[in-house]
């Protein structure tokens, strides 16, 4: 899955776009970690174009924000759909995990 | 699907009728974009609201890929079904596969949706997704078959 990196502000920028679901969650996943290894600061992922997400797509997410808080590096979510926001609360991953209206708001609350 | 059009699909044509559709699926995670397109499709013609449609969805790709994936535990081709029934009150889905006998409502892990980052484990979150998303849903083991009934009520 093609996950558009993009440096802003010194932080990794990262837009994945369409599903995660149980089918390519492992692709998203492989992908995302792929494009953090060697960031050497934070991480945003604008899930603005992200349609929809199933259990096996937050897993993915879950593993990607643990990765992070290992390095001690920032990583924040931005720009999630209703139905998303739904899905997060109801995982209480927004308790875990950094989550922004806006990409603008996701970068300065991780930039350095 | 194994087949190529739903089988037994009825379109309403009254108020108070019911709609039905069963599709015919292979142990295969390729079949799960198929069945999510048919639903979407069923869904649409039955004129689901937005957010119901989305939590229907989601919560038959839980089942459906634990089906998938879990069930049987050879290579083998098998074949299970989904039926689902919509009319003005609710819609009814149930999932049927011969596979080995497994409850969802007992035996997947339940989430600690309050633990931090560090200690969150990666289980158990599609069974929740279910439990939490639907109004009802019911296991029963019958015919040598694992049956799981979703019910998702329209809301008042």
């Amino acid at each position: 899955m093609n996950v558009n990196p993009e440096q802003a502000n010194g932080v990794l920028v990262l837009k994945p776009e369409g599903r995660i679901d149980g089918q390519n969650a492992s692709d998203f996943q492989s992908s995302v970690m792929e494009a953090i290894a060697d960031a050497q600061g934070a991480v945003v992922a604008d899930l603005g174009s992200i349609s929809y997400i199933s259990s096996a797509g937050l897993r993915a997410i879950l593993l990607v924000a643990k990765t992070m808080r290992q390095r001690n590096a920032g990583f924040a979510l931005c720009s999630l759909s209703e139905q998303i926001d739904e899905v997060f609360r109801i995982s209480g991953f927004d308790k875990i995990i950094a989550v922004h209206g806006t990409r603008a708001d996701a970068i300065a609350s991780v930039a350095g | 699907m194994s087949s190529d059009e739903p089988v037994g699909q009825d379109r309403p044509d009254a108020n108070d009728s019911t709609a039905k559709a069963t599709f015919r699926l292979l142990n295969n995670t390729d079949e799960m974009a198929r069945l999510d397109r048919a639903v979407d499709e069923f869904g649409q013609a039955e004129q689901w609201p937005e957010q119901m449609s989305y939590h229907i969805k989601l919560a038959l790709e839980e089942v459906v890929m634990n089906v998938i994936n879990y069930a049987y535990d050879d290579d083998d081709d098998h074949e299970f079904e989904v039926r689902v029934e919509s009319n003005r009150e609710h819609v009814v889905i149930d999932i049927i596969d011969d596979g080995q006998p497994f409850d969802p409502l007992q035996e997947a892990a339940t989430p600690d949706v309050e633990a931090s980052l560090e200690a969150r484990s990666i289980g158990g979150l599609g069974v929740f997704f279910v439990k939490t998303l639907m109004d009802e849903v019911e296991y029963r083991r019958e015919n040598d078959c694992n049956r799981l009934t979703l019910t998702k009520r329209y809301q008042e």
